[in-house]
């Protein structure tokens, strides 16, 4: 079944474009770091910037535009893959064949993941290699990237999945694009109050913790970023001021991933109980 | 060991403040029937159907299949079920659907199906899209695709909606194969000339609740005559002591009740006329669905 799912999700046309925009952007990457010699750049500022200082600002950069199109393509895959089975009566006959419903949740429902993790680590990965080949570095930590890549999607995905059998599949993008802006924003706001000790107390901080505490979308993706950047990079402390890199705690790291289980969990409920 | 396939139990269903099916409905089908469930639009026919697939949650009552219950998937193993509406994916041609089916079905073999195909008059499309078929030979592949193999049980919701004439003669064939083999078939169809091609039992479902269920032979009524098939009608008239009306290549003789009917086909084999057939004026299934729906809308 999760064949099926999968062999189903790979022939849209979205995947198509994606892939498409994909290679346009690795190229474009590639063109603009090819570019940005940092001999050149050392000599034309006179700033002592290192090849890490330049991997650094590259792929700062480019973990923004990156983090945008994997969560797209998340929450559009997500909030399709149940919505259009149901709507096409597809989905009768696959909860009528002899496999339990939880076979036919985790198996639809675990394909649109595994597609975004995959396009993560391979607009990530690359983006990373085409970086080290003009400007070579070594990331802070391989495996934490590695490892919170999934956990990041899961939570969005969990989230898209969830909302799709309440409202719906447009309603439901809609919902987790505005969520997850709000949720970035207020992560954003939570680090930069972080080098500010005396915003601690106040009721911003406060509220900007609770909102991503309750939707933790982009704490994962800040630990792929945290694993993926330079290490000796003295752009590091100043980026990590205005709310780029700099440390997590590790339940931080782990959390989104609960929290996506528990929504997997609460969403496969529903599903339990849903006439198909 | 019991010969019931299908035992549902005073289930009720509810979709918001609609009801799709009463309190205690109750229906028992045996092995290797071939049933239909007959109603009107919105009768609570296709929920019946999903509720013993276990799509449809009733909100009380039991419901098994084969001994085991709908949420069981083993209860499944051997059962196909064809909706009345689907919609495939574009991209698959019906070989790839087949594949799909089977990697989670594991029950048949390609070449059963291949069979099927061609039985259904649409071998030669199992390489075109589905997303480039008519909505008739979409159809045609998903009555081959969920009957192909040798399914004990086969649920089937419309399934000669877009046909042809020449589609639905196929699809009754097939059915019938089916029926022989000693599947258990269930359809839900308003081509009630199909159905009593098919089926010999009938169900008939109105406003949620269960109003008549046995075979057609029992339902249907004796309608007080009897017709003798002859290409003599007038001449067996006269034989007949000038008893009966001539209607084209036949005699309609009244008759009181169905006790007078051996003493009748005596009389016409005494009566020294050539005749082809005798038999007794019983409703169509037509008439028994107007018969019983009709008495349903009075009584509600």
């Amino acid at each position: 079944m999760f064949l099926n799912a999968l062999e189903q999700m790979t022939r849209k046309k979205l995947i198509l474009i994606v892939a498409i925009l994909s290679v346009c952007y690795l190229l474009l990457f590639w063109r603009g770091i090819a570019s940005a010699d940092p001999q050149s750049l050392r000599a034309d500022s006179g700033i002592p910037a290192s090849n890490a200082d330049l991997a650094y600002a590259a792929l700062s950069i480019a973990g923004s535009m990156l983090s945008v199109m994997v969560w797209g393509l998340t929450i559009v895959l997500g909030a399709s893959i149940l919505p259009d089975e149901m709507e096409a009566g597809r989905m009768s006959i696959w909860a009528a064949l002899p496999q339990s419903r939880l076979k036919v949740y985790t198996s639809m429902t675990l394909a649109p993941l595994l597609v975004s993790v995959v396009f993560g680590y391979l607009l990530f990965g690359l983006t990373a290699l085409i970086t080290s080949i003009y400007a070579p570095f070594t990331p802070s930590s391989i495996p934490l990237a590695v490892l919170s890549m999934p956990v990041w999607l899961s939570a969005t995905w969990a989230f898209v999945i969830l909302f799709s059998m309440i409202a719906g599949k447009i309603p439901a993008m809609l919902i987790t694009f505005v969520l997850e802006g709000f949720a970035v924003g207020m992560g954003n706001m939570v680090e930069l109050a972080k080098g500010v000790p005396e915003l601690h107390e106040s009721t911003f901080y406060t509220v900007a913790r609770t909102v991503t505490f309750i939707l933790p979308f982009e704490r994962g993706y800040r630990s792929v970023q945290m694993g993926l950047l330079p290490e000796a990079s003295m752009l590091e402390e100043a980026l990590a001021f205005m709310g780029f890199g700099g440390a997590l705690p590790l339940w931080e790291i782990i959390y989104p991933g609960v929290w996506a289980a528990l929504l997997f969990f609460i969403g496969y409920r529903i599903f339990l109980k849903k006439d198909l | 060991m019991t010969n019931i396939a299908i035992s549902v139990e005073g289930i009720s269903k509810r979709f918001g403040r609609t009801r799709a099916l009463t309190d205690n409905f109750s229906i028992a089908i045996s092995k290797g029937q071939s049933l239909a469930i007959l109603g009107a639009n919105g009768a609570g026919k296709t929920t019946l159907m999903r509720a013993v697939l276990g799509l449809t949650i009733p909100d009380a009552g039991s419901i098994s299949l084969y001994g085991l219950s709908p949420t069981d998937p083993c209860s499944r193993t051997g059962v196909r079920f064809l909706p009345e509406r689907i919609s495939f994916p574009k991209w698959a041609t019906p070989l790839q659907m087949y594949r799909q089916l089977e990697r989670v079905r594991c029950e048949g073999r390609e070449m059963d199906f291949i069979h099927r195909a061609d039985n259904m008059a649409c071998g030669d499309l199992l390489n075109r899209k589905l997303g480039k078929m008519s909505k008739g030979q979409r159809q045609r592949i998903a009555v081959a695709l969920m009957t192909c193999g040798n399914p004990h049980t086969v649920f089937l919701d419309e399934p000669s909606s877009g046909l042809d004439p020449a589609g639905r003669m196929l699809v009754r064939s097939t059915l019938a194969e089916l029926a022989d083999q000693g599947s258990t078939v269930v359809m839900n169809s308003h081509l009630l000339g199909e159905v009593e091609k098919v089926c010999d039992w009938a169900a008939f479902v109105h406003k949620g609740a269960l109003v008549a269920h046995d075979r057609l032979d029992d339902l249907s009524q004796f309608k007080g005559s009897a017709v003798v098939e002859t290409q003599k009608p007038a001449a067996m008239k006269a034989a007949m002591n000038n008893l009966g009306s001539v209607k084209e290549k036949s005699l309609v003789y009244p008759l009181a009740s169905e006790d007078g009917f051996a003493e009748l086909t005596e009389r016409i084999a005494k009566s020294g006329v050539e005749f082809t057939g005798i038999q007794l004026h019983k409703e169509s299934l037509e008439d028994i669905f107007m018969r019983i729906m009709e008495g349903e809308t009075d009584v509600s």
